[in-house]
């Protein structure tokens, strides 16, 4: 190998050469035994210089490897982006991500505290279709029977389950059945996902 | 900073399907990962074994290695953990020799490899040593400068050229010259 060549490789080591050149460089390194063993040696030369040579050299690390290599599938990784420019697209996005999942969480955590407020501050009373006044909560609401057969077990421990219990009170089941309605049809003016339009409508009363 | 640089498009040329290059990077860093392991192992062959691991683990980790970090980091840190993993696995078994490290009052690299190294093998460290040692004694002044600036004190071509008040073309030619002149010393040993 010529003087030249050889004077490229010694700059490759000290990472003075432009892109092209590197790769100029390492392809006569692996295309030419005898200028793979001078970048061995003078690999050896900066090891010693630095003190970090082993005890005990035992040149035949890189052959052994190489052997169990050529037994490895060929590494194959995706082409690396642009540090700098990626950096540039991706905070502003993941900034503006954050920032619509805080609002999305704020709006739909606001809509239910809405409708949970007067129920809670015991505020007026919601009005049923047909003009009757119907307390918010209930104690004694009743639900739809479940039979066992029908359940699924997968409600975790920490889940209080209620126990059906048919409400004989007459009074109370008209008072309920509107309520619900009116509930229902509010939560589904309002769009409130994820709840009502899904959920089954159920009524109050022994016979229902 | 000049490492990173010739390691940054070897690593390129690896993750493109280029095994040659990952041979260079073996070749250039297998003295120093032996010497890191070594701090962690007695056995100068488990050292090896060790170093040859860390390298398979590196070459098949390297699709998953974005250049976060220098190339050599993260090696280092893949040596060292499979050298704390040879060291537990060891330590599980009976009769295994524990693990020592800088803080051990018994420590003694030397004397711990030289308990199992071969006579052969220490006789051509030694040589290698003493013959590039020599060498650099022997180089003319501003050779041995230029070498020592770049090799022990890590500085670029460009500081060299200002502490030493010359081009940097001049920097290039001393730098590669020394390295030749101790070269045409050690090859000898190594063939």
């Amino acid at each position: 190998m010529s003087e030249d060549k050889m004077e490229r490789i010694s700059a490759l080591m000290d990472g003075e050469l432009d892109s092209r050149e590197r790769n100029i460089a390492i392809e006569n390194i692996e295309l030419d035994p005898e200028t793979k063993r001078s970048w061995q040696r003078y690999h050896i030369i900066g090891d010693t210089m630095r003190n970090t040579m082993p005890a005990s050299v035992k040149p035949d690390l890189a052959t052994r490897l190489n052997e169990m290599l050529e037994h490895e599938p060929t590494v194959l990784a995706p082409k690396r982006k642009n540090k700098f420019i990626s950096r540039d697209f991706t905070k502003p996005l993941a900034g503006l991500a954050v920032a619509a999942s805080v609002t999305a969480v704020a709006i739909f955590g606001i809509q239910n505290s809405n409708q949970q407020t007067p129920d809670l501050e015991g505020g007026a009373p919601d009005i049923a279709a047909n003009g009757s006044q119907i307390s918010p909560i209930d104690d004694n609401i009743g639900f739809a029977p479940i039979t066992e057969s029908s359940m699924v077990n997968v409600i975790p421990s920490t889940v209080r389950t209620v126990k059906y219990e048919p409400v004989e009170n007459t009074l109370e089941a008209k008072r309920l059945n509107p309520y619900i309605l009116n509930h229902n049809q509010v939560n589904s003016r309002m769009g409130v996902q994820g709840v009502s339009p899904n959920a089954r409508l159920v009524g109050h009363g022994v016979n229902r | 900073m000049g490492d990173e640089i010739a390691d940054s498009t070897l690593v390129e040329r690896v993750q493109r399907g280029d095994k040659k290059a990952f041979d260079l990077l073996v070749i250039k860093y297998q003295n120093r990962v032996v010497n890191l392991v070594s701090r962690y192992v007695r056995d100068v062959t488990d050292a090896q074994d060790i170093a040859q691991e860390a390298f398979l683990k590196a070459y098949r980790a390297l699709p998953n290695f974005r250049g976060d970090s220098a190339f050599y980091t993260w090696l280092y840190r893949i040596a060292i953990n499979t050298a704390k993993n040879h060291v537990a696995s060891r330590a599980r078994r009976p009769q295994e020799v524990q693990p020592i490290g800088p803080d051990d009052e018994t420590f003694d690299l030397d004397e711990a490899l030289k308990e199992t190294d071969t006579p052969e093998n220490l006789l051509l460290t030694d040589e290698i040593q003493r013959t590039i040692l020599e060498a650099i004694e022997e180089l003319p002044d501003d050779l041995r400068l230029a070498i020592t600036l770049r090799e022990v004190e890590g500085l670029s071509y460009d500081e060299i050229a200002e502490a030493m008040t010359c081009p940097i073309g001049t920097v290039r030619s001393r730098i590669f010259r020394a390295r030749e002149a101790i070269d045409n010393r050690l090859k000898p040993l190594l063939e």
